[in-house]
């Protein structure tokens, strides 16, 4: 078990009545790369201010590099929240003098070098107001690069980016991470990248915290099943228990069955369901993915 | 140089127009010694400074103070004050570097009209209260105050058009006030000036009266000391709870 640079202990934030977050606990060790996955207004904006300090929690503690001397600890960390933080009356280089300046940086030739890992060395005079959106998120990130940080909090770091532009970050990131052991925190609505990415998932809805999980716990979480529709789910459910003595299973949104045994047995499925005058609409051998396996859990959530 | 510093004067610097623009306006106080002080430096001062119009010395800090309110609140504008606090500066180390930023802007192009009243008060002879000398320093004091009120103002609202009009309103509610009590003759003018001999807006409007009575001059600087001291807790309380939103 890794050391572990960030926790976040039932942390609370209330704005009048509405309880954003509740009691949320979260612990990233170093290294890794978590992924925070939750639906729009599900808290994980709201959670990264308060890591950056630009929110108070109402409740719960946070510790970062084991000390709860926070502001010190931010000196060794970076975010990246919501839009790019950015002066549009300036150049990028200008963004990043800036930001130089301001978080007290001395070696001014990070500047060129971060903007050609984002690559933006070209823009020259151009103003940042001028940018695209995908350039302006670029910048961003290279702003968070700036002070080699040990810790990155990144709230959607890839919205706006072509194709293209997502797989370079994500190379980025990982070799960030293995190359310098820098841990990122990261927030994206972009699970399959989330999924190549991540080291850690953790789930979050309605301010609470769903589940954690490993790569390795996902991987068994959504595992091989057969999926099933027929024209009566809860008959086909009894009738796989009384004749297969099928008990691993799942019913999702009461529509369709996933099987997790008898994998390799889909006729002999096949022909019991149909032999009790059932009829199917589906059946396939499918593994779900982490879309799959956080559309459940929500979709389960909000039912 | 403390980095807050650096890192705002490199945004005035770098950042638009604005900063030129007032610089150019700023440098405008040069034209009250000028207006005050025409062709002799001999003739009697309180003679002088009544033919200039008391608005001359209002307009000039309310537009150094509109300057100085659109050049700070851009920087909440942009969201660019998040940069700070991710970085974990202490709350007195921002608001003392933006007050001592926009201190040294403001006192720099009031400098000029300064030499041009200290050589009139050389030549002239120090020695009285209202020399040319002491009526540039007070008008600096005045103007410090209000830039310093402006620039912690827009912590405050930390909006740009809130921070842009903020000098004008504060203007405005001031003089009105000072107006409708001395027209409607709620008071005493001697005793509606004592009080509001308190607030720079009217400050700028006595000063070319050159009464500098012991009064006047504990107003200029305790308003300035009172008024700074206000602001600043609010403005600390808002960071220190990060009432951000």
């Amino acid at each position: 078990m890794g050391d572990k640079v960030l926790e976040l202990n039932g942390i609370t934030r209330r704005y009048g009545k509405a309880t954003v977050v509740d009691n949320f606990s979260l612990s990233v060790e170093k290294g890794h790369i978590c992924g925070l996955i939750g639906p729009n207004g599900a808290g994980k904006t709201t959670i990264m201010r308060m890591m950056a300090g630009l929110t108070a929690p109402n409740g719960g503690e946070m510790r970062f590099f084991g000390s709860n001397n926070l502001d010190e600890a931010r000196r060794r960390m970076s975010f990246m929240l919501e839009a790019p933080i950015v002066d549009p009356n300036m150049t990028a280089k200008q963004n990043l003098m800036y930001v130089r300046y301001a978080r007290g940086i001395a070696d001014g030739k990070k500047i060129g070098e971060v903007l050609e890992t984002v690559g933006l060395a070209d823009t020259g005079k151009k103003l940042v107001g001028k940018f695209s959106l995908g350039m302006k998120q670029r910048l961003g990130i290279a702003m968070s690069l700036l002070n080699e940080p040990e810790i990155m909090v990144l709230d959607e770091p890839v919205n706006g980016l072509d194709p293209e532009g997502i797989v370079e970050i994500r190379h980025m990131l990982e070799k960030l991470s293995n190359e310098r052991g820098v841990t990122i925190i990261i927030s994206s609505h972009i699970l399959s990248e989330l999924a190549e990415l991540c080291t850690d998932f953790t789930l979050i809805n309605h301010g609470r915290h769903i589940e954690s999980l490993s790569t390795d716990e996902l991987a068994i979480k959504c595992r091989n099943h057969i999926s099933i529709r027929t024209d009566n789910i809860n008959e086909t459910a009894a009738v796989l228990e009384k004749k297969l003595s099928i008990h691993e299973y799942k019913v999702i949104h009461g529509e369709e069955i996933h099987l997790f045994e008898r994998l390799g047995e889909i006729e002999t499925v096949s022909k019991t369901i149909t032999d009790s005058g059932l009829i199917i609409t589906k059946l396939v051998n499918e593994g779900e993915n982490l879309e799959d396996y956080y559309l459940s859990k929500v979709g389960a959530q909000n039912e | 140089m403390n980095k807050n510093i650096k890192a705002e004067l490199f945004r005035l610097t770098h950042s638009g127009s604005i900063f030129r623009i007032y610089i150019v306006c700023g440098l405008l106080t040069a034209v009250l010694p000028v207006v005050i002080l025409p062709d002799s430096m001999n003739q009697d001062l309180l003679t002088t400074v009544a033919e200039i119009s008391e608005q001359l010395c209002m307009y000039i800090p309310l537009l150094i103070g509109t300057l100085i309110g659109i050049m700070a609140s851009k920087y909440y504008h942009c969201r660019l004050y998040y940069y700070e606090i991710m970085d974990g500066a202490g709350i007195h180390r921002i608001i003392l570097s933006k007050m001592a930023v926009y201190g040294i802007v403001s006192l720099a192009v009031i400098i000029p009209s300064l030499v041009i009243f200290a050589i009139a008060g050389v030549r002239g002879g120090v020695g009285e209260m209202k020399s040319p000398l002491l009526f540039g320093l007070i008008y600096a004091v005045i103007v410090f105050h209000i830039v310093i009120k402006i620039t912690l103002y827009s912590m405050l609202i930390r909006n740009l058009i809130g921070g842009s009009l903020i000098a004008y309103a504060l203007a405005i509610v001031e003089i009105m006030g000072f107006s409708l009590i001395t027209e409607l003759e709620l008071m005493k003018t001697a005793t509606a000036n004592r009080i509001f001999q308190w607030v720079p807006s009217i400050q700028l409007m006595l000063i070319p009266q050159a009464e500098y009575s012991a009064d006047y001059i504990i107003a200029v600087f305790g308003s300035l000391i009172l008024g700074t001291a206000v602001l600043y807790s609010l403005v600390y309380t808002i960071y220190k709870k990060r009432l951000f939103r």
